[in-house]
């Protein structure tokens, strides 16, 4: 390669990366599965878009004797790739399973397939050649094993993504799409085979072949990864050496099988396949191999594959109806043969239909077969660009298509947390949300303080998964579905310890604030307790994600931020009179009746004021919500001259463990959004915080009031 | 159980019955011929450059569709409606006879292997001789036919 040729080759990939990364995220956001960003990133780059709107910029960037060196790369990327589809293919998720999901997913696959061959008897006078490559055989058996490709990382991304695997259709869906998996791969090696080859006597060469090497990746190469895995255990860590021998054979299983006949891709996969399951080993190697391959020889393939996809060639209103049947074709034989299968295996209709969506999801899958039937030469241009379209569509459709026949209500956070009707009435409920695992206990321990330990409270800890970035093309189940959450480990460890009951929830989330607010609501909690973490953008303890909690949650909210807290001794309460310093009284008056803690209720008054009607009426507030005898001893009413509140709160906190505070614009504390102003108690604080707000619908009730700040319950208010 | 292994019979019969129909019936259906490639054009009419026909006329073809492009300045979008290249064997018909955008062009067989005499009609009539220097199949698969040559059809 010139010096020239790999500039532009560095160029290509800056650019395809960037492209793919921007639409993986914007269709992300679109509740798209980020595949569908990167493939439409593909084709953006091609003759369809780039070429057509603007062909010497396109002609500049591509330059045609470049091409070839994205190619193998793409190659290169798609060999990866399939090692780590075989890699994450279980065994175990097929034993698992029950009756209905086999027959399901062989239906799943039979149907589409004779479907598609059947299509292809219409379209082989119509859009195909006839070339040596583009025997019928050849042609209806590859539209059959395109038609009935499943893209199992896509399906089992939705499914983590929308918390469906732990529940029957989804754990049906990915058995059938693991075992479609495994048919597709075996049938296209078939397919391949019989391209290739002209006549019984080759023909005969390659089953034979093929069989001998499938023998000698179960009995001789299975074995030896065992040995290489036990290498690992002793050392204790993926060295240069292992992971070096993993490649050669990964490279050596696709050599064989390119040259046998069956295409370099059967032998990646075959690879991955055998290697052992769920062992600290294969996820150490999927973690190494994954960042490289997803993240950039994978948006390379797309950008192959849209570089030859000439969606220009559908010029005639004739050809995109046949795109639109192949659609329907595709759509009939994938999600038609799955419902009507789940529906014969006693499934009601509206879960069978969510297993026919979802196993009529193609993706990335479908290029790359369409991408080996190309290079094969079965079909042509036109259907090249056709049965990518038929990907796009189906891809896309899955998820708002999905929506509609399986909303989340279905299966969503009622059934998750619990649901309503599980629920009995309890004295008082904390829902504690954790992100960070090293705030469950500080969190713990003032849940416990507020709740007691009288059997009708209640704790529950949430734990809400992000969907995670790098299990893009994975199926991630492994986190999800892990027994054990480790972000709620020690806070759960910290209550068996104290010998505190807490209820364990967690669930992939791709809304944060609302699902706080949606388990709130389900589990009628009483307060949201929860930490701080300072946000990306703004200076605002109380925006972003926290802003949306305080504004959505039907209960109160408490914002807990740790600065040298262990065990609460001194409470400070600032308090003006308002709902929400009302609240941070109640949780005191709480903390006081269940832990040995001395409260201190804190009033600023602006100093040459009157200030006797203003002070007897906030120590008649205190008096009220303390109203225990033993407890009321445990409560000093202090009143300051102050010409800042701020300022006096902040000086009375040196001497206290916890401040708990309402949220008020006298305080410096609002809720916001974006969060772009700072709040000094919060920054300035030398003790731990407890902000807390009164629920948004309390809020509201209040005569008065608004939603976001509380209005002094004094006359005479205090003058900041 | 019993239930799932009749369904299973069935699911494996229907496809083996359907699989063997279909590739049955295939057999008797053909894809139209390969015109596919680029093309050395020489014209024996008035040379068409006003129009953009000259040079090398390159074939791009799925199918039935086909898109001509002539030095990549001109580009018609045709689809064959007859001839040869369907199919039919009479040996008087024309090798394809294609139709697009206000445009026929009729590619005609000659002595000559791989050549052809084509005709442009639309608003003027062009004529002339085409030689086929290369195919999009002969990076794919080698082997794949050939418009075969017709002794003295030059018309």
């Amino acid at each position: 390669m010139h010096g020239h040729s790999l500039l532009i080759l560095l160029g290509q990939i800056a650019i395809i990366l960037a492209l793919s990364r921007v639409m993986g995220l914007l269709f992300a956001r679109l509740h798209q599965p980020q595949v569908m960003g990167e493939m439409i990133a593909g084709i953006m780059l091609g003759p369809s878009l780039l070429g057509w709107l603007w062909p010497d910029a396109w002609e500049m960037i591509f330059p045609p004797a470049t091409i070839r060196y994205l190619n193998v790369l793409s190659q290169l990327g798609v060999v990866f790739f399939l090692f780590l589809i075989g890699l994450e293919l279980d065994p175990r998720l097929l034993r698992r399973r029950g009756h209905a999901a086999v027959v399901i997913s062989h239906v799943s696959i039979v149907a589409p397939f004779l479907l598609g061959a059947t299509l292809a008897l219409y379209l082989y006078p119509l859009v195909f050649t006839s070339t040596a490559a583009m025997r019928f055989t050849s042609v209806a058996l590859f539209m059959g094993a395109a038609m009935s490709i499943t893209a199992f990382p896509v399906l089992a991304r939705i499914l983590t993504e929308r918390n469906l695997h732990k529940t029957q259709v989804g754990a049906i869906a990915i058995t059938c799409a693991a075992v479609d998996d495994v048919s597709a791969w075996c049938m296209l090696a078939f397919v391949v085979g019989i391209a290739r080859t002209s006549g019984l006597e080759p023909a005969m060469w390659t089953a034979a072949m093929s069989v001998v090497y499938v023998l000698v990746m179960f009995f001789l190469i299975r074995p030896l990864v065992g040995r290489i895995e036990k290498v690992y255990d002793r050392q204790g860590r993926l060295s240069q050496n292992v992971v070096a021998a993993i490649f050669l054979l990964i490279l050596a299983s696709a050599w064989t099988t390119e040259a046998i006949g069956i295409h370099a891709l059967f032998g990646a996969f075959l690879m991955g396949a055998i290697m052992p399951k769920g062992t600290r080993f294969v996820r150490h190697l999927s973690e190494k191999l994954e960042d490289y391959t997803v993240a950039f020889l994978l948006p390379i393939f797309f950008a192959y594959t849209g570089l030859r996809t000439q969606i220009n060639l559908i010029n005639s209103l004739e050809l995109w109806l046949l795109t639109g049947l192949i659609i329907a074709v595709a759509c009939a034989g994938k999600f038609g043969g799955s419902t009507l299968a789940a529906r014969a295996c006693g499934l009601p209709w509206r879960e069978a239909s969510a297993i026919g969506i979802l196993m009529n999801t193609r993706g990335l899958m479908e290029l790359v077969i369409l991408n080996i039937g190309r290079e094969l030469g079965v079909i042509t241009d036109a259907v090249f660009a056709m049965m990518v379209i038929m990907a796009l569509v189906t891809t896309a459709l899955t998820t708002p298509v999905l929506n509609l026949v399986y909303p989340e209500r279905m299966f969503g956070i009622e059934k998750i947390a619990g649901g309503i009707g599980k629920q009995v009435r309890k004295s008082f409920s904390v829902l504690i949300p954790v992100s960070d695992p090293a705030s469950g206990s500080s969190l713990l321990k003032i849940a416990s303080m507020l709740a007691g330990t009288k059997p009708d409270s209640e704790l529950l800890a949430l734990h809400l998964k992000p969907p995670v970035d790098r299990d893009a093309y994975r199926a991630g189940l492994d986190d999800a579905t892990a027994p054990q959450d480790t972000a709620l480990a020690p806070l759960l460890a910290e209550a068996r310890k104290a010998g505190v009951n807490v209820e364990p929830i967690s669930f992939v989330s791709r809304d944060i604030a609302d699902d706080i607010a949606g388990v709130a609501q389900t589990r009628q909690v009483n307060l949201v307790l929860m930490g701080f973490h300072r946000p990306i953008i703004g200076r605002a303890i109380l925006g972003g994600t926290v802003h949306r909690v305080f504004t959505t949650a039907p209960a109160d909210v408490a914002i807990f931020v740790h600065r040298k807290f262990t065990e609460p001794k001194k409470i400070l309460v600032p308090y003006l009179g308002g709902m929400h310093d009302r609240l941070a009284l109640e949780l005191a008056e709480r903390m006081a009746r269940h832990a040995d803690v001395k409260v201190t209720v804190l009033h600023v008054v602006a100093p040459q004021r009157q200030h006797n009607a203003t002070a007897l009426g906030a120590r008649n507030t205190v008096k009220e919500t303390f109203t225990e005898p033993d407890e009321a001893s445990a409560v000093h009413f202090k009143v300051v001259e102050h010409d800042s509140p701020v300022a006096a709160v902040l000086d009375e906190a040196k001497e206290a463990d916890l401040v708990v505070i309402g949220v008020s614009e006298e305080w410096g504390l609002e809720s916001q959004l974006l969060g772009w102003r700072p709040q000094r108690i919060a920054d300035e604080s030398p003790s731990s915080l407890l902000i807390v707000r009164k629920s948004a619908q309390a809020a509201q009730a209040e005569p008065g009031s608004s939603a976001t700040q509380a209005q002094p319950a004094t006359p005479g208010g205090v003058v900041a | 159980m019993l239930r799932g292994y009749i369904v299973y019979i069935l699911v494996f019969a229907v496809l083996g019955v359907g699989l063997w129909f279909v590739l049955r019936v295939g057999q008797t259906l053909e894809a139209p011929a390969e015109i596919a490639g680029e093309w050395r054009v020489q014209w024996e009419t008035a040379s068409p450059t006003d129009m953009g026909f000259h040079g090398v006329m390159r074939v791009d073809q799925s199918g039935r569709y086909c898109t001509f492009e002539f030095d990549q300045t001109r580009t018609m979008s045709l689809k064959i409606v007859g001839g040869t290249a369907l199919g039919e064997d009479d040996p008087k018909l024309p090798v394809a006879q294609l139709s697009g955008g206000g445009y026929h062009v009729t590619l005609h067989p000659t002595a000559v292997r791989d050549a052809v005499q084509i005709e442009i009609s639309g608003r003027d009539h062009y004529r002339g001789f085409a030689e086929r220097v290369s195919r999009p199949s002969e990076t794919a698969t080698a082997g794949a036919p050939l418009i075969p040559p017709v002794a003295d059809a030059r018309p």
